[in-house]
């Protein structure tokens, strides 16, 4: 199956161990800094232009906002939607990763399957998986079910698409020694074939996080009225803008805060990886 | 041991079919050591895929004590050339080794054993937690090897193992494999284009020509073992027979540029 997959940079670095690491302290310090210092500086003028008088009466200031999410998250309502999207989340997330890992690896193994299943995706994909909503709801209703539908719909192709070409990424001389030492299907699977696909994988499985919260929060917010996505309907459809953009600011944390969660188990569950070894060579 | 009659491999490719290996045979006896030389680019490592059944090959037969090999034999164990490639990076060294044994030795312990001797053989015994690129060149070329012992194989393939080593690694792996050979009385063929290194391991040296492949002369080789890197080196007989090795290399690399 082709089409557009990633793999994780396979630069090593090079230099002595100290140098190394005081050299990494500082890029680190550069990489935090440097994103805080322009966000800084946008909300800095955001709000400067709210107190000027600068912005739409319909857009809060971050002051607003601060006040806003200072005091939900006090409220356990607040973490009811933070819980409901959350498990939504990872529901959907979930049977992404479990079904496009499963397809991927059939696919990637076995011609025919990659054959049959190529054309399925390549229709499937560029479709926004919000435009099933009315029939899932439909059909399914508006509970978790219909999230988990939906989301599944959006989030599977990258973990498909990132799980095939890891498969066929799998060296030919590591094959053969698995071969050669007579490893059963299974240990070969095991042992060979899912490490060498599970860094294409860990990328895909990214993508696919953050896809999966952005299905979830819009079907909240246009279909099941449940979670953040939920709030930010109500709050919508009553004028209350400062709940509007404040929950909005809450998903975009979870965001966040999910992907550098998923980059630490990565950086963990790959640890032998060229682009993550620690005290190589 | 090995016996290999009238071996041809031809590969198919969309342009048409491609002869990589004409007429090979030859044989190994048990507790010899033959080393198949030949220039690069002369299909060795094709043939050597044959002989370990990794490799459907197109003509003749090859044997292993009796057992005409169409797949991978239990009783025979491998050395890629490529030890970064052929060993698992998301595996320590003692998982590496331990792999391959896993179904084969039902007892646990047994299994631990046989991981510890081997490793002590190639003498990595304090390497056993670490992962293979924590190791030099030379450590993971020994930890290849260790895994094809604990396999506990008849006979041992190596396919150019050392083409990617220093020179001075490269003696000692060398040394090593005489030594283990020697100790466990193990019967191999050993694939190199290095007539010093063909020689130098060798009982019987088996030169190859370019593709399509066919052997060209079989070399008995007399020089006294145990072997050492400098001594055995500056024999006469070591020359003599580096300076028969030659010309049938060369002349073959000749016509092949030509």
């Amino acid at each position: 199956m082709t089409g557009t997959t990633l793999a994780p940079a396979r630069s090593a670095r090079a230099g002595g161990g100290a140098a190394r690491r005081r050299g990494r302290g500082r890029a680190a310090l550069r990489a935090v800094w440097a994103p805080a210092l322009l966000g800084a500086a946008l909300f800095g003028a955001w709000q400067l232009a709210a107190a000027a008088g600068a912005t739409p009466g319909s857009l809060p200031s971050p002051a607003d906002l601060a006040t806003y999410l200072g005091e939900s998250v006090l409220k356990s309502e607040f973490w009811s939607a933070v819980g409901s999207t959350m498990l939504s989340w990872t529901a959907g997330f979930a049977v992404s990763v479990l079904v496009g890992c499963a397809l991927g690896m059939l696919a990637g193994l076995n011609g025919v399957v990659d054959r049959l299943l190529f054309p399925v995706v390549e229709f499937f994909r560029p479709i926004p998986s919000i435009v099933y909503l009315p029939l899932v709801i439909l059909v399914a209703g508006t509970g978790r079910l219909s999230v988990m539908v939906l989301v599944a719909g959006g989030a599977i192709w990258p973990v498909l698409l990132q799980t095939v070409a890891g498969v066929h990424d799998t060296d030919p001389v590591l094959r053969d020694m698995t071969r050669a030492y007579a490893f059963t299907r299974r240990e070969r699977m095991r042992w060979c074939v899912l490490p060498s696909a599970a860094p294409f994988i860990a990328t895909g499985v990214r993508i696919s996080a953050t896809i999966s919260l952005v299905v979830v929060v819009t079907t909240e917010l246009v279909g099941t009225g449940k979670g953040l996505g939920g709030v930010m309907s109500t709050a919508y459809q009553t004028g209350s803008y400062v709940v509007l953009f404040g929950t909005g600011l809450a998903a975009a944390v979870l965001g966040v805060l999910l992907d550098q969660a998923l980059g630490l188990l990565e950086k963990r569950a790959l640890h032998w990886h060229a682009a993550y070894r620690e005290g190589a060579r | 041991m090995l016996e290999v009659e009238g071996l041809g491999h031809v590969y198919r490719t969309a342009s048409g079919e491609v002869e990589a290996v004409r007429q090979v045979d030859l044989t190994v006896a048990e507790g010899e050591i033959v080393t198949l030389v030949g220039p690069s680019g002369a299909g060795k490592t094709t043939l050597l895929r044959s002989l370990a059944g990794l490799l459907p090959y197109s003509r003749g037969e090859v044997r292993l004590g009796g057992d005409v090999v169409r797949s991978p034999h239990p009783d025979m164990a491998l050395v890629f050339q490529d030890y970064t490639r052929s060993l698992m990076p998301w595996a320590t060294v003692r998982q590496n080794v331990l792999l391959p044994i896993r179904k084969k030795v039902r007892s646990r312990a047994e299994r631990d054993a046989r991981v510890d001797a081997a490793l002590a053989e190639v003498g990595l015994a304090d390497a056993a937690d670490r992962y293979p690129w924590q190791l030099s060149g030379g450590m993971q070329q020994r930890v290849a090897l260790a895994r094809g012992l604990a396999y506990r194989p008849k006979m041992l393939l190596f396919d150019e193992p050392f083409a990617s080593v220093d020179a001075q690694t490269r003696a000692d792996l060398e040394d090593l494999v005489l030594d283990v050979c020697a100790h466990l009385r193990m019967t191999a063929l050993f694939v190199t284009h290095d007539i010093d290194e063909a020689a130098y391991l060798a009982d019987r040296i088996v030169v190859v020509s370019h593709r399509p492949s066919t052997v060209r002369a079989v070399l008995d080789v007399d020089l006294p073992r145990p072997r050492d890197q400098v001594t055995t080196k500056s024999l006469p007989a070591f020359a003599e027979l580096r300076s028969r090795i030659f010309p049938l290399l060369r002349a073959e690399s000749a016509e092949a540029t030509a």
